[in-house]
């Protein structure tokens, strides 16, 4: 997703949770920001790198894509873009190489997006809009592994848009940046074929260009994992669930409700607003951004802040040492490196070593990267290791 | 496996994959012609059993060599065309861009299938013996390969036609 979604949408589903305006602008900034969060951004500010919850293409270029740089790059992305949704999935035959490729494949309404919400449960608003960030993520990107795999992400020339009249256009990608995607030809661009299984071009949606992000399109393909299958993916029905799962998850989290499930969606939040939001996730658009701001100020009355990566820096930079993750960004570090962790540690778990090795803290004490020590320290301090 | 929980008829999915074998068998059909203009260079360049035999007394005879070397040019000419022809035909069916009928198309390459399988009993009885060990197994290895990819085109062909009829 982009940011009309993750920033002006999310505003609104966090309102109509039940927060208030100023809680609902860090909520909206934390979810925008997972996307901005690199590690040139944090080295600029001295922060703990191991945080980074995004990639710039200019830090993917340089990516070593050998045993460690991928596990870096799936760390990354799995955590925070492409959470798979069944680390045990037993439909599928082949060597285990594949097989922990294929677990990886994200997708709405697994274990790990349940623990995600709840690992954000009497956490900061941070925490809360990066968990936002990663549910509303499930929907878009389902499909899609968050790990560099030609055998996986890769698509075909099938590629066909559902118009809204009934009838199907071809899509034809292309590979230029920096032209913007042409929606009445169906033109759009994708990442360049690269026959190497571990190329950057196959690290997620990339493949796809930036179809799975835009909210209005209808469209089928064939993946590469699905055996010549045809994937329907329907955006404005996805984004609506997206939507209304993050209202219910923020219910959760705001602790209107007692449990978390999957599967579960805060329709009644929406009644008076359906149509109107349907007809805002189906208008044919390269960036919704001013309609959903429109919305949010209408709901609260009050002005949407643009978004500026540069807001919180300077409390970060300012604060003394030891209470810098008091900061909205220090909060927000911690729920990268908690998510991260958790991530990790569940894909470990299930066997797979894709996104590298995961130590249990409890029981074999910290051992691995320093960064996380500010993670456990947190913990202490809310005596969650008792 | 389709985790929309779609399932796809079969018959779509199973002509889904053989339009991409044929696309993939006409790539690699057409990249065997290629092989043919090389091979024919190299055989010029370096020594070769067979042209000794096929000029057969007449070595010092310009002229003659001249007319070997035309008459190889012509049928390497007319192989390559006809590969080019037959993979740019299976690429076109495969990927849905060809209009007309198959059977000329369902002629040519069991012609060609028939091709290889006579280049293969060639090769086996009159040519192996002339070469070393070396030449024999990389020609024979490019020769097998050419056959499978020749059978894997005509199969595909075949079963491409037997599912767009059942699917309609």
């Amino acid at each position: 997703m982009q940011k009309d979604f993750h920033y002006y949408a999310t505003y609104c589903a966090a309102f109509l949770a039940g927060y208030t305006h100023e809680e609902c602008m860090q909520i909206c900034y934390s979810a925008q920001f997972v996307d901005c969060c690199s590690q040139t951004f944090l080295e600029n500010i001295h922060a703990p790198k191991s945080a980074a919850t995004t990639q710039l293409p200019l830090e993917l270029v340089n990516c070593r894509t050998d045993l460690l740089g991928l596990q870096n790059i799936t760390r990354i992305w799995a955590s925070f873009h492409f959470l798979p949704r069944d680390l045990k999935n037993p439909n599928v035959k082949g060597l285990p190489r594949y097989k922990n490729k294929y677990r990886l494949i994200c997708g709405p309404n697994g274990d790990l997006i349940k623990k995600t919400v709840e690992l954000a449960k009497g956490e900061s608003l941070p925490a809360v809009g990066l968990a936002m960030h990663v549910l509303a993520d499930t929907w878009a990107h389902q499909y899609f592994a968050g790990t560099p795999s030609l055998v996986i992400n890769n698509t075909t020339t099938h590629f066909y848009e559902l118009l809204p009249d009934g009838t199907e256009r071809k899509i034809t990608f292309r590979h230029s940046a920096g032209t913007p995607d042409d929606l009445s030809q169906s033109l759009y661009t994708a990442s360049l074929f690269q026959g190497n299984e571990n190329s950057i071009m196959n690290l997620g949606h990339g493949r796809a260009g930036h179809l799975p992000d835009y909210s209005f399109i209808r469209y089928k393909y064939l993946p590469a994992w699905g055996h010549y299958q045809e994937i329907v993916k329907d955006n404005p029905a996805d984004y609506l669930h997206a939507f209304t799962q993050m209202i219910y998850a923020m219910q959760y989290l705001r602790g209107s409700l007692d449990h978390f499930e999957t599967d579960r969606y805060a329709e009644e939040c929406i009644t008076g607003l359906r149509d109107r939001i349907q007809s805002l996730l189906t208008k044919r658009q390269l960036d919704s951004s001013e309609d959903w701001r429109q919305l949010g100020e209408e709901l609260s009355g009050k002005p949407i802040e643009d978004f500026s990566i540069t807001r919180y820096e300077e409390a970060y930079l300012n604060a003394p040492a030891e209470e810098k993750s008091s900061t909205f960004l220090g909060q927000f570090i911690l729920a990268a490196l908690a998510q991260k962790s958790m991530v990790t540690g569940q894909i470990f778990q299930s066997g797979n070593h894709l996104a590298g090795y995961a130590v249990d803290y409890k029981r074999k004490g910290f051992r691995g990267i320093r960064d996380f020590a500010k993670l456990i320290e947190h913990k202490l301090e809310k005596e969650d290791f008792k | 496996m389709n985790d929309t929980g779609l399932k796809n008829p079969d018959q779509l999915v199973k002509l889904r994959k053989y339009e991409n074998t044929l696309v993939i068998s006409g790539q690699a059909f057409i990249a065997f012609g290629m092989w043919s203009v090389v091979k024919i260079f190299l055989q010029t360049l370096l020594p070769n059993p067979q042209r000794t035999i096929l000029l057969d007394g007449h070595e010092g005879n310009p002229l003659y060599l001249f007319m070997v070397l035309t008459i190889e040019v012509i049928l390497c000419g007319f192989d390559i065309v006809f590969r080019i022809y037959i993979g740019k035909t299976a690429i076109a069916i495969g990927r849905g861009n060809h209009r007309k009928s198959m059977h000329f198309y369902l002629f040519l390459t069991s012609l060609a299938f028939l091709i290889e399988l006579a280049s293969i009993y060639e090769y086996l009885f009159y040519e192996a013996p002339l070469v070393d060990w070396n030449d024999r197994i990389a020609t024979g290895f490019v020769l097998f390969s050419s056959f499978l990819c020749t059978t894997d085109l005509i199969v595909s062909a075949w079963k491409v036609r037997k599912y767009r009829r059942e699917v309609g």
